[in-house]
């Protein structure tokens, strides 16, 4: 083995990604033993089903955490898009008189809005200079106020038109549509992050703001255009899940952002930006979603769920404030300042 | 000057209540290295900020190559050829030199990256500076000195005509200093203007054409480094005749001894040491005035730092015969060290907290009856402060954040002062104050070693040590060089001789 | 003491504005609605804003160091259900509400190491605490075998929350009375208060000046949650029911009231007379859009809107004085 191969293997195994892959195999080993429900080819298939809405937003998720930016309104944005499509495609717009709409407008209708909570984030963070996390939070509250008001607080389950499950339920050559959706967003996104001026000026704003804006990079723009990304894939999301159930619900959601959140955290994008992988994200959001159906297969409660949630995300910010510190004392101790 | 490249001619900045530049005149060569030196205050960082666009001048005028210059923002100087290498280096440590080095000059389609011709012919600078830097290098495996590399490389190929350095050896060994050396001459040989920021006198010596030393907002000296050698000899002798133009003619008139009570030691420090310090060892007297001096960079805040708490340190402090043990502000302050902070504004007022508010901030028992905050005790307590240092501010209510430099300053000293430490630690306690409220700290100072407590000062004004201190500690680099007893007829020249690090 | 206490509110431009909003809304809100100017209409708006007032005078003090505690609601959910869960298997009710308020104040511990010792982002921090509460409130409901505790619980339960002072005042209106003049004192009169303030207008100033920064936080955080706790117990013990979901948006609620009042969020500034007024304001609005009609989720969109104006107009005030 040649030294540099070795020097690249070493690196891999003391990076957190590897360490998070590990967590990712002995979740699964430990669940494979103490449950005889869980190792199996369906579960693995409902796992990822259970992932993919985690994943798709993670996305944009990730690339707003590198620029040290977070959004809190996903899962808000998420249940007001799935009840508008599934209200549009049932009842078009009864006060101005239109009828029920196809799948492919409601859709694109429903995308707008999704892109719309996106920009009033990046008007707020902007121009406004708000905090992120105030800003989104506000949204948060807007977008499930509005998606409850829409329907009264019910959910619409009756009167779905044909083909409506079929984006989130069908099979092509065996490979659920879900699947390949998600496949392409996430392999979009990788070559966003490795190869593209929007993925190096990214990292470039969460590093060192400065430096991108001495590069002439228009930070203000970048961090616009990443909520409206976000804010587009959450609309997208939630077409899926009204699609996946067949029925529009405002109270789906809930607690999603924080899902997405710890995805991300887990996966090695640190809260102050500057860094992050798609594909330590996937990791993340794989983890989130065995966790979940682990403790289901062995019928621990949900809200255990939440509080193992609770106690992840503490810890990942630990992990990270951890490493953080560590890499400074380096640099301090290398300093040679007289 | 026929040949002069960059004119600057009466060039004057006003601060509301300050004047950084006092009408500056000179001239800077093309293809010369340019050295800047000057004290802090000196109004060299406010020049260089109106030359490279951050600060707007108040009134008179630069050209660039016979242009009128007049820059409306960074981005603006860096489009007109000026570019700056901040001591903050402005690269993304956790992208790749081929990344960094084409950031935000991209060439792309459908937002994806195409391969950069320009990154090549970059590449080839950096390499005729460095071989060792490799194109898929992540940025944060280089050395402070490979990225200032990468910073040099992208400026000259974005054709800059003047590239400003400031302080770039700060964080250099001596070895990359060397090479960043040869690196400098490699520019100016390519026509490249260098205006060259340093405190290391020796420095500029070894890589200076010209050098301008600026002093309370004038220019007050403007010399060619081979003219100026010729006529000291020796370098350091040269560097003498450098510190003499920073600090200008000392009057040595006010200076009254305290009576210092040398029985009693309250500090001794034996070989103190840590990353900025190296073996300092002193002692300090009850009633006594310490001084310690030393240019920009010296060591002194350092020395605060350790006896103060914040910062670690390897050897030993005694207070009150008591070796020190624990670490930490809250222990120094209990064992009677208190200390005035050299950045006010950030780590000495409550801006938006009122003078009653302020004062009794690191001795809330002053003001405490029966465990509470009593107005009218608190009253009488800003108040007294507010006449005995007459801090001049409309009541005791007013915000800090609308007094005046100097009073704000006066305010730090009391919150310090109702400490009542014995031993009170004060770095550059008159900063940024007028000449009237200097006076006045002065003799507030004095009176504090007349009711039998221990100061030490630690200044970069020369005049204000000799004018109070009864020893002086001369630092240079981290280390002591001389601690002198203070005279009427002291020899300033030795002074400036010792912190320019002759001996 | 009146004295020392009315001055600040004098030099205070924000809180006549305020007082002045609160004018001109029951000015309005009375022409508008004839139901509106009703002793009953009135009682209901405080017994509303109550459990607000209680929290966010606690929760200011955190945010005027600049820091802040979103786990409030599901500490507070978490103390109403233990405490019926406790009461209803025998443990006496006064009891039962001391075990409560302790354990509500280990969540303030937990929130103030993590925010206060580690220096974790008070943001996800408190995120982390509201989730592992809330999930704990979940449990303790299934634990009884429901999604909420009402059934089974003893005979007295309610009359803590519905006890009346002098019988006609509710006991919650007391408390809030105790709860404001509390966190006036503190804020006023005691170190911590004074130490709170320093921490928010300057940290590292306030670390020079040897205050121990960490122990400030932590206390607070404390503090905090043992208001929310409380809060929770009183409101469980008001209703006579528990239920695990209870908290949810009550961290919105504070936050706005915070802000609303004045309170900067990056700390410094602030007082609990604004947080009074901020959350009658918000009582009054509530109250008013009920009167005229507007559906319950219209009003939560209402909600986020009216955070972002508070926070837009908190940030030109500050513009326009610098």
């Amino acid at each position: 083995m040649s030294t540099s191969m070795k020097k690249n293997i070493k690196q891999f195994i003391t990076s957190p990604t590897f360490l998070l892959f590990l967590i990712f195999i002995a979740l699964n080993v430990y669940f494979s033993l103490a449950t005889n429900r869980f190792f199996r080819v369906n579960n693995y298939v409902n796992i990822i089903k259970q992932s993919t809405m985690i994943m798709i937003v993670g996305c944009g998720a990730t690339f707003l955490m590198m620029t040290e930016s977070l959004d809190l309104s996903v899962g808000s944005n998420l249940a007001l898009t799935n009840i508008v499509y599934t209200f549009l495609a049932v009842f078009g717009i009864p006060f101005l008189g239109i009828a029920p709409m196809p799948l492919l407008l409601a859709g694109g209708i429903v995308i707008l809005i999704g892109a719309a909570i996106g920009l009033i984030n990046g008007i707020l963070i902007t121009r406004f200079k708000f905090e992120p996390f105030i800003a989104t939070l506000a949204l948060l509250y807007i977008g499930r106020g509005l998606a409850l008001a829409t329907v009264d607080g019910q959910s619409i389950r009756t009167g779905i038109p044909d083909g409506f499950g079929s984006i989130g339920n069908d099979e092509l050559f065996g490979i659920p549509y879900l699947f390949i959706i998600v496949f392409f967003i996430v392999v979009s996104f990788m070559l966003l992050e490795r190869k593209s001026v929007l993925g190096k000026h990214a990292v470039a704003i969460g590093a060192n703001r400065n430096a991108a804006f001495f590069s002439g990079i228009n930070v203000d723009r970048v961090i616009m255009g990443l909520y409206i990304m976000t804010g587009v894939l959450a609309g997208l999301a939630g077409i899926l899940t009204a699609s996946r159930f067949q029925f529009g619900d405002p109270r789906t959601g809930v607690g999603f952002e924080f899902n997405v959140l710890i995805a991300v955290l887990l996966g090695g994008t640190p809260l102050s930006g500057g860094k992050g992988t798609i594909f330590g994200t996937m990791i993340g959001a794989l983890i989130v979603a065995v966790l979940g159906n682990g403790l289901n297969a062995m019928d621990v409660v949900r809200f255990w769920q939440t509080v193992f949630q609770g106690i992840i995300l503490i810890g990942a910010i630990i992990f990270h404030s951890q490493m953080k510190s560590r890499g400074r004392a380096k640099l301090l101790a290398a300093g040679t300042r007289g | 000057m026929e040949d002069a490249f960059i004119q600057v001619r009466d060039l004057v900045k006003e601060f509301p209540g300050v004047k950084a530049l006092k009408g500056v005149s000179f001239d800077i060569r093309k293809g010369s290295i340019h050295c800047v030196v000057g004290e802090n205050g000196a109004g060299k960082s406010t020049f260089i900020k109106i030359l490279t666009g951050a600060y707007t001048k108040s009134s008179g005028m630069i050209t660039l190559d016979g242009e009128v210059f007049e820059p409306k923002s960074i981005r603006d100087a860096m489009n007109r050829g000026i570019s700056v290498l901040y001591q903050e280096l402005n690269v993304v440590d956790d992208l790749t030199t081929e990344e960094n080095l084409s950031l935000g000059q991209e060439k792309s389609t459908l937002g994806f990256i195409r391969k950069n011709e320009n990154t090549q012919k970059v590449m080839e600078t950096i390499w005729g500076m460095d071989q060792t830097i490799k194109l898929h290098m992540p940025v944060y495996s280089l050395s402070v000195a490979q990225k200032q590399v990468i910073e040099i490389a992208k400026a000259i190929n974005s054709e800059c005509s003047v590239l400003v350095m400031d302080e770039p050896t700060a964080s250099l060994s001596e070895d990359e200093v060397r090479r960043l050396f040869i690196n400098i001459k490699k520019l100016k040989s390519k026509g490249i203007t260098i205006i060259f920021i340093s405190h290391k006198l020796s420095e500029i010596f070894e890589i200076g054409d010209y050098v301008t030393v600026f002093r309370d907002g004038h220019m007050v000296g403007d010399r060619e480094v081979r003219e100026l050698r010729a006529s000291c000899g020796s370098v350091p002798e040269s560097c003498v005749e450098l510190v003499r133009m920073m600090i200008g003619k000392v009057v040595q008139e006010e200076y009254v001894p305290s009576k210092v009570d040398y029985s009693k030691k309250v500090l001794e420090v034996r070989h103190l040491s840590n990353r900025r310090l190296s073996d300092i060892s002193f002692d300090l007297y009850r009633g006594e005035i310490l001084g310690f001096y030393g240019l920009v960079g010296a060591g002194k805040t350092e020395i605060g730092r350790v006896l103060f708490g914040i910062d670690p340190y390897d050897g030993e402090i005694w207070v009150n015969g008591d070796k020190q043990t624990k670490k930490g502000v809250r222990s120094a302050l209990k064992n009677g060290v208190a200390m005035i902070p050299e950045e006010r504004r950030s780590d000495g007022i409550f801006s938006m907290l009122s003078i009653r508010e302020n004062i009794p901030m690191m001795n809330i028992k002053t003001v405490l009856s029966k465990g509470l905050i009593s107005y009218p005790k608190e009253r009488k307590v800003a108040d007294r402060f507010i006449q005995k240092m007459s801090i001049a501010a409309r009541d005791r209510e007013q915000s800090v954040v609308f007094l005046s430099g100097g009073n704000q300053q006066k305010v730090v000293i009391a919150k310090c002062l109702n400490r009542e430490s014995d031993i009170i630690l004060m770095d550059e306690p008159t900063r940024g104050v007028d000449v009237g409220a200097k006076e006045e700290i002065h003799n507030i100072i004095r009176s504090l070693s007349k009711e039998g407590k221990s100061v030490i000062v630690f200044s970069s004004e020369l005049p204000e040590v000799i004018h109070l201190c009864d020893r002086i500690v001369l630092m240079h680099e981290g280390r002591i060089g001389e601690i002198m007893e203070n005279r009427k007829d002291i020899d300033s020249d030795h002074i400036m001789q010792v912190i320019a690090g002759g001996n | 003491m009146l004295k020392e206490l009315k001055l600040p509110v004098l030099r205070n431009r924000q809180l006549p504005v305020l007082a002045g909003i609160i004018l001109i809304m029951i000015v309005v809100l009375s022409f508008m609605s004839p139901n509106f100017f009703k002793i009953q209409n009135f009682n209901n708006i405080l017994l509303k804003i109550g459990i607000f007032i209680i929290i966010a005078s606690a929760a200011n003090l955190i945010m005027i160091t600049g820091n802040l505690d979103l786990s409030v609601g599901a500490v507070f959910a978490f103390s109403g259900i233990l405490h019926a869960y406790m009461s209803k298997h025998g443990v006496p009710i006064a009891f039962s509400i001391g075990i409560t308020c302790l354990l509500a104040m280990c969540w303030g511990l937990l929130n103030g190491v993590l925010v206060g010792k580690l220096k974790i982002v008070p943001v996800i921090a408190t995120l982390g605490t509201l989730y592992i509460a809330e999930g704990i409130a979940f449990l303790i409901a299934r634990a009884d075998g429901g999604s909420n505790i009402m059934l089974g619980l003893p005979g007295n339960y309610t009359s803590f929350g519905r006890y009346m002072v002098f019988g006609k005042i509710p006991i919650i209106i007391v408390f809030v009375v105790i709860a404001f003049f509390l966190f006036l004192f503190i804020e006023r009169k005691t170190s911590l208060g004074r130490f709170s303030y320093a921490v928010g207008a300057n940290r590292s100033a306030a670390e020079l000046s040897g205050v121990n920064v960490t122990k400030i936080i932590m206390i607070l955080y404390v503090l905090c949650s043992l208001m929310a706790g409380f809060c929770g117990v009183l409101q469980s013990s008001r209703v006579g029911l528990a239920a695990p979901n209870v908290g949810r948006m009550l961290e919105l609620y504070v936050l706005i009231v915070c802000v609303m009042g004045g309170t900067r969020m990056a700390g410094g500034s602030g007082t609990v007379i604004g947080v009074l007024l901020g959350a009658i304001i918000i009582g009054l609005l509530e109250n008013g859009l009920n009167l005229l009609g507007v559906g319950h989720f219209a009003q939560e969109v209402g909600r986020g809107v009216v955070l972002i104006i508070a926070v837009m107009v908190q940030k030109n005030s500050r513009a326009v004085r610098s």
